[in-house]
């Protein structure tokens, strides 16, 4: 169990590391000069005629006058510190920025997490548990179309009708449960469509195995097999996905921070994509690698307490 | 010779199916019918927007006549005007060249790449598959849209980089589904039985592990192309495809914005184009799907 | 204690009908079956697969497959279940009628204690307390025979054997001694020797109880082994009933009568007679073979290994039929992939007339290929089902350039003319033919290279009995036509008497016992080998 425990921990850390290298590949290797972008904004757009020794300048204080590899582990080792160096358009820390928004992401994420999965399981179970097919056929079609809308237009949707048409909660800030509602609403819908269908096709294959037909003979009634049976086997298989879905919220944060005007990574994130600010773009992506790399490690920690075959190959590891 | 008598006799068709086979949930058949019937008209229809602008198109979609600006829908302008007086339908139709085309490349980036890394990964094995399933694992530990973000910094902004970063944060499904159906059908008994006939290693890879396998990696290229128009138009929406003015589904969006309370009908009508387009691309995922699904 | 004496039937169907939504057009499975049970009493129901007798059984305990459409009178103890309520329904299941599944390996929810699914019964039809029916549940666990039940009853189900998981089924089933119990092929899916084990507990339980059992099987041995009654359905009707011994010594229907023809037992196996074993040149030596595997999931401690094969010597003549016996683990299937070197030896030698098979590679391994070939257990698994008939049967002379595409045509025609099917199939795919025409498929595949020795690894235990006759009869035929030597891995002794000149008896990778049919079937000198012989049922009833 130790072993199994350990190895995860290990698996977990190498994947952070390797994406940390993806990540400065992709945009440090790539033909994009942080420099020339760093005086382009600076100087309005015109790069031209800008004094060479100025470049020169920028690019020893910022390193990027050394090797590639000598970069590399240059900012490894200060990641490994918490330091993901400062961002180039504004000189802020972007590790300082990152902890300034994250709260507000946390608070809209954890929001939107908990709808995305009361909506995924309700919809999920309410396509397959009625006996009436015609309500089972509307629930199973929502769904699909869940995953269908852009979440964009599904946000500026809920502005024009909850907020103008109604007046009911507000549509842009960032004070107050009130202003999260709205953005958290915007996130959970397709990641919420998406556990549900896939529920609802894991429950539709669980109800199809033998031992659902022996629980049947047994006398069950449609509530026990379900609750006593079906949903427990059902969630198994969709708990691996909970990894995904974290990952679908943080990219779903931009989009939706950026609609309602909130602050927060999304945002963030979207000014240095705006920007080409590539320290705070490389900072943003590692928070992601991380909170998923970590919740995947949760599920499988969790994994063999909810599942005895899962607990014995753990054992026997 | 009893031989030919008794052959034909064990050919009755079994009448026991399977008790309680699985299978995906199906709407009642004028439901699919009607849907698969609206489905095909909505792709037809978009194909002829795409190839065809100025045959559907009303209006020009760039120039805009500014004493007609902010028009709701009308006779004249069935999606109303933007506020710089240009015909928002001339604008989706137009616009639907750009958006189709970028999630086409996506969906070929992603497929190409990703089945030729499951391909290689299921039917090598040993270390190239170790090494290959090693990276997607990597890869997929950073969010599709986050790494499409991130693609897009390194790559720059236009159509056609957006296109290449969300098809390339879509490589690893692909690399997964390939994976998965190449180890399904190399451990399938013809194989071994081919393998034993003495096919070449290359032959049987070519006559009955890549045939075999191709299904379900068609299904998802179909789903992957609505889930890439989604993708392509919110990077668009937030200003890293296509620059101003020329129109793309998620930028004609995105100008509607600032008009939420008096126009709108700027977002709305363009949003619901691109909801009816990707349930329809889904919708035609699905038939594909069921032969494949029968198959296995 | 057993129930009062009773006149009712216990079960009593009328005029049953269940159709299925197919493809096309709706499926007839059960047309107009009438069957009573009287209390105590049990009653076999054997068929064939297609025969309807599945769908008899699941409509009785009202688990046909949503989409199934049913008619026709089913009385349980007296009350009409086709009109009661859903609750009455819940009622009457599992106090009433006790279900025995198929297959135990798929039938325990793996998330739940096997105890606590025992217990499951009594909570629902008894108003005791979680802790009263855990301990109950114990005590059933033991009177199903499951060894150290208080320890097994806090197990999960994929801690236990096939057999044991069988047994807390056996044990859920009959948890409120009901009237009657549905076992539907309780035991097809187990070992031979389990499963004399497991029915020997149904009959005593039952027995004791007083309950009536509706014993659904495919085989004629078991029914007659077990059964007061014997009914035979055939294509959704019953076309025959009886005793045992009046069903299986003087069947009136013609087809009980091929059915009873088809199986092979002791007695006809003897009767047969194989001609002596002549004194064959030997064409494939296994020296020694050995076939070790790295226990999965045990890298904390240092290596354990797994011997799927271990130490197995043996000679195959040219001409002769050579088999190998053993239940499910014993090495068989292994020893067939060592020899078509789907997989290679940790050790020892394997030659075919003379030349190293064991270590050979690349194109001399492929070139050798044309020597050995083999047929499969499964045919709906071992043929492409993209590829026409034709494609699948021209494939192996493709693969070596034998001929030109006409010629090759042609031969393909050939094969299949040999192998007793219509031209017709050559058009086809796969999956339109039924299981024996598949298998036949197959055979012409493997003949297509006149191959020396041809490995059959369970070619016929995923037919019906008649259809194993065929194909036994099949294989047969070619050899003497084509002289070719057969290496015949089955787990039937039975099969194994009817086809092959010497036998060999594995067991944990090992041969225990090898000797010509006559020796092996006759004097057998390993415990396990009689015990294997005891186990096949049916023996009583044909053999007197």
């Amino acid at each position: 169990m130790i072993w199994y425990l350990l190895q995860r921990v290990l698996q977990a850390v190498f994947v952070v590391w390797a994406a940390y290298t993806l990540t400065f590949t992709v945009l440090f290797m790539l033909p994009s000069d942080p420099v020339a972008i760093m005086l382009g904004t600076a100087s309005g757009g015109e790069t031209t005629g800008i004094d060479p020794a100025q470049i020169a300048a920028l690019r020893a204080e910022y390193g990027f006058d050394q090797p590639v590899i000598v970069q590399y582990l240059t900012m490894l080792g200060d990641a490994l510190r918490g330091d993901f160096g400062q961002s180039i358009l504004t000189g802020a820390r972007v590790a300082e920025r990152i902890a300034t928004e994250l709260p507000h992401t946390l608070a809209l994420g954890g929001l939107a997490l908990v709808l995305a999965v009361t909506l995924g399981f309700t919809v999920g179970m309410l396509s397959i548990y009625p006996r009436k097919r015609v309500v089972r056929s509307a629930l199973t079609a929502l769904p699909p179309l869940g995953i269908a809308v852009p979440s964009f237009w599904l946000g500026i949707l809920l502005i024009q009708q909850v907020s103008f048409g109604w007046g009911l909660l507000p549509a842009t800030g960032n004070e107050g449960f009130a202003s999260l509602v709205l953005p958290a609403l915007t996130m959970a819908v397709p990641t919420g469509a998406i556990l549900a269908q896939v529920f609802a096709a894991s429950l539709r294959v669980t109800l199809a195995e033998p031992y659902i037909d022996v629980v049947r003979a047994k006398g069950a009634s449609r509530a026990r097999i379900f609750y006593g049976h079906a949903i427990r086997n059902a969630t198994l298989p969709t708990m691996t996905l909970v990894g995904l879905l974290v990952g679908n919220l943080v990219g779903g944060a931009a989009i939706a921070e950026t609609i309602f005007g909130r602050s927060g990574i999304g945002r963030l994130t979207v000014q240095a994509v705006s920007n080409q600010d590539i320290p705070m773009v490389q900072g943003v992506v590692m928070l992601a690698a991380v909170t998923t790399v970590t919740v995947t490690l949760l599920v499988d920690l969790i994994y063999p307490l909810i599942d005895p075959r899962v607990r014995t190959r753990a054992a026997a590891q | 010779m009893s031989k030919l008598t008794t052959a034909a006799q064990d050919a009755t068709p079994s009448a026991d199916p399977a008790p309680g086979a699985p299978r995906p949930y199906r709407f009642p058949k004028p439901v699919r019918r009607a849907s698969t019937a609206l489905a095909t008209v909505v792709l037809v229809m978009i194909l002829g927007w795409a190839f065809l602008p100025e045959m559907f198109a009303t209006h020009d979609p760039v120039a805009g006549v500014p004493t007609e600006k902010l028009q709701p829908p009308g006779e004249e302008h069935w999606f109303g005007t933007d506020n710089l007086g240009r015909d928002i339908y001339s604008r989706v139709v137009h616009g639907s060249a750009l958006s189709l085309q970028a999630a086409l490349i996506a969906v070929l980036v992603a497929s190409t790449a990703g089945s030729l890394i499951g391909l290689l990964a299921g039917y090598l094995r040993g270390w190239v598959d170790d090494v290959l399933m090693r990276m997607v694992d990597v890869a997929i530990a950073v969010p599709g849209m986050v790494l499409s973000l991130a693609i897009v910094t390194a790559l720059g902004f236009g159509t056609v980089n957006v296109a290449v970063a969300v098809g390339l944060a879509g490589v690893t499904t692909f690399a997964r589904v390939m994976r998965a159906e190449v180890l399904r059908v190399t451990t399938a008994q013809y194989v071994e039985a081919a393998v034993v006939c003495g096919v070449r290693r290359w032959a049987v890879l070519a006559r009955h592990v890549l045939p075999n396998a191709l299904g379900p990696v068609v299904v998802l290229a179909a789903l992957e192309f609505g889930t890439a128009i989604l993708s392509v138009s919110a990077l668009s929406f937030l200003g890293f495809g296509a620059a101003p003015p020329t129109p793309e589904w998620g930028n004609i969006i995105s100008e509607g914005r600032n008009y939420l309370a008096t126009a709108g009908w700027m977002t709305t009508l363009p949003g619901a184009i691109v909801v009816v387009v990707v349930l329809a691309a889904n919708r035609f995922a699905r038939i594909l799907e069921r032969p494949v699904r029968s198959e296995q | 204690m057993t129930r009062p004496p009773n006149r009712e039937p216990v079960l009593r169907v009328r005029d049953l009908t269940v159709t299925y939504h197919g493809i096309d057009s709706p499926i007839t499975a059960v047309r107009g079956v009438d069957l009573d049970i009287m209390p105590g009493e049990v009653v076999a129901l054997v068929g064939e697969s297609g025969s309807g007798k599945s769908s008899t059984a699941h409509a009785v305990v009202g688990l046909l497959p949503p989409g199934s459409r049913m008619t026709g009178s089913i009385r349980v103890d007296g009350v009409e279940m086709s009109t009661l309520s859903q609750a009455r329904l819940c009622d009457i299941r599992g106090r009433v009628i006790g279900f025995v599944p198929q297959d135990p390996s798929l039938s325990l929810d793996p998330t739940k204690r096997v105890g606590d699914q025992v217990a499951e019964v009594l909570r629902i039809h008894d108003a005791t307390s979680q802790r009263a029916a855990r301990s109950r549940a114990v005590d059933l666990l033991e009177a199903a025979g499951l060894p150290d039940p208080a320890v097994r009853a806090k197990q999960y189900p994929h801690e236990l054997s096939g057999g044991m998981r069988q047994r807390v089924l056996i044990a859920a089933a009959l948890a409120c001694r009901p009237a009657l119990v549905i076992a539907d092929e309780p035991t097809s899916a187990l070992d031979v020797t389990v499963q004399a084990q497991i029915l020997d507990s149904l009959d005593q339980l039952t027995r004791d109880m007083g309950t009536a059992v509706l014993l659904v099987t495919h085989d004629l041995g078991v029914a007659a082994d077990r059964a007061r009654r014997v009914v035979v359905m055939s294509t959704g009707r019953i076309v025959e009933h009886g005793t045992p011994q009046t069903v299986l010594r003087s069947p009136a229907h013609s087809y009980t009568q091929r059915l009873i023809a088809s199986i092979p037992t002791l007695g006809t196996a003897m009767a047969r007679g194989r001609p002596e074993p002549r004194e064959a040149t030997p064409l494939l030596v296994a020296h020694r073979l050995v076939k070790e595997y790295r226990h999965p999931g045990r890298s904390g401690r240092r290596r354990s290994r797994f011997r799927a094969v271990d130490d197995v010597s043996f000679t195959i003549g040219k001409g002769e039929t050579f088999a190998i016996v053993g239940e499910s683990g014993s090495g068989k299937s292994t020893t067939a992939r060592l020899i078509t070197r789907l997989t290679s030896a940790t050790a020892g030698d394997l030659t075919l007339g003379g030349i190293d098979l064991a270590r050979t590679k690349g194109e001399a391994l492929r070139q050798m290929r044309k020597r050995i070939q083999l047929v499969h257990q499964n045919p709906d698994a071992s043929l492409d089902p993209r590829m026409t008939v034709e494609a699948i049967v021209e494939e192996p002379m493709w693969a070596f350039g034998v001929g030109t595409a006409p010629l090759r045509r042609a031969r393909a025609a050939d094969l299949v003319d040999q192998v007793a099917l219509p031209r017709s199939v050559l058009q086809r795919r796969a999956r339109e033919l039924s299981g024996g025409q598949r298998q036949r498929v197959a055979i012409a595949r493997a003949l297509a290279l006149q191959p020396e020795l041809l490995v059959c690894d369970e070619p016929v235990s995923a037919l019906d009995v008649t259809v194993q006759a065929q194909i036994l009869d099949l294989l047969t035929g070619l050899q003497a036509e084509l002289g070719l030597s057969y290496l015949f891995i089955s787990h039937d002794l039975a099969v194994v008497g009817q086809i092959s000149d010497r036998v060999a008896v594995m067991r944990n990778g090992r041969i225990l016992e090898l000797g010509t049919t006559e020796e092996i079937f006759s004097a057998p000198q390993s415990a396990y080998t009689r015990q294997l012989l005891d186990a096949i049922p049916g023996r009583g009833v044909f053999s007197a």
